[in-house]
């Protein structure tokens, strides 16, 4: 049986990630445009294909996984002489 | 330089202004020079745990207004000669306390104190942004209670957001005898749930009940130790945290406990 400590820990645990959870669609928009941009300086990407996914684990903290493909790598790193 | 601490929690009642009042205390009392700031204009109430109620000529809003200098609306505490108390108004006047009025002020305080601890007022309205405005870190004041919990995890987002990376918390009403017989979270749960560092826990105190005006010689209740231990913590770097159970454990601890409970 749980003790009234574990039950307020649980509980409280609980309401921390719904409040976690509730970020906007704006966010992950943002978050994937600035993705998107970062990465086109080094790879030639395909816009559609650039995915964000973001959630929250049971620890309370956020899981991000971003997953992009790509056609080509660009030169990077070249700079005239 | 100063440090600035601002005393935050979010939540109204959990002790903020008691926690302000009992550090700045215990700091001067450690050789530094402490200056309480209340910002909570309108709601004040720092003036009336230090003493000071019936001594205030000029406040916060007078210096703001330039009614008088800010070393003029400073009250010296009555025990301790290096602690400083800059009194809010009591009446609210919109127009003239903005943030960057505020910060004005801590600003003049910076040269002359060790610390400036910034008494912050409920809530994460245009209020709270003005008494975050002025500090480099805050401490925020947590009850073991879920909306305590709440609402202090989402004031360390606003306090990250405006680029204040140092934040502690301090458990405050801890009442060992109800963790030790697991109804109530215990501070390392705490801790865990709002992923911040802690730095100090103050135990639920009887004393401060009676005695209102609690920072001087009235007080020396269960939470002096705990306080003493939070200023080594925040003015040495130490890291000694009060153990709310130990005067519950063992045979006399239980006797306590249990007459207490029935009480």
């Amino acid at each position: 049986m749980q003790t009234i400590a574990q039950i307020t820990s649980t509980r409280a645990s609980k309401v921390l990630i719904a409040d976690k959870q509730a970020v906007g669609q704006n966010f992950v928009e943002l978050l994937k445009s600035d993705v998107y941009n970062l990465l086109s300086s080094y790879l030639k990407l395909n816009k559609d294909a650039v995915f964000v996914n973001f959630n929250i684990g049971q620890n309370g903290k956020y899981n991000l996984s971003i997953t992009a493909q790509a056609n080509y790598i660009k030169n990077v790193g070249l700079m005239p002489k | 330089m100063a440090r600035k601490i601002v005393i935050t929690s979010g939540k109204g009642g959990v002790g903020k202004t008691t926690v302000c009042a009992n550090l700045g205390y215990k700091l001067a009392l450690l050789g530094n020079r402490v200056v309480l700031v209340d910002v909570d204009i309108g709601l004040n109430n720092l003036d009336v745990v230090t003493g000071v109620e019936n001594k205030i000529v000029f406040d916060i809003v007078d210096v703001i207004q330039n009614k008088c200098r800010a070393n003029q609306a400073l009250l010296q505490d009555i025990n301790q000669p290096n602690l400083y108390i800059m009194p809010s108004a009591h009446s609210y006047n919109k127009v003239c306390v903005t943030a960057e009025n505020i910060k004005k002020v801590i600003q003049t305080l910076d040269t002359f104190f060790d610390f400036v601890l910034i008494d912050c007022p409920a809530g994460i309205d245009e209020p709270f942004y003005r008494a975050i405005v002025g500090a480099d870190e805050a401490l925020v004041v947590v009850t073991p209670h879920i909306s305590s919990l709440r609402d202090a995890d989402k004031v360390i987002v606003i306090l990250n957001s405006f680029g204040i990376t140092n934040i502690n918390i301090i458990v405050n009403r801890v009442r060992g005898d109800l963790v030790l017989s697991s109804e109530m979270m215990d501070v390392k749960s705490i801790e865990e749930l709002l992923k911040t560092n802690l730095i100090g826990v103050v135990p639920e105190d009887d004393t401060i009940c009676k005695n209102y005006s609690i920072v001087g010689t009235q007080f020396n209740g269960n939470s002096d130790n705990a306080f003493l231990y939070l200023a080594q913590n925040i003015s040495l770097g130490t890291r000694k945290i009060f153990d709310c159970t130990k005067a519950y454990r063992g045979f006399w601890g239980y006797l306590k406990r249990t007459i207490k409970r029935r009480v």
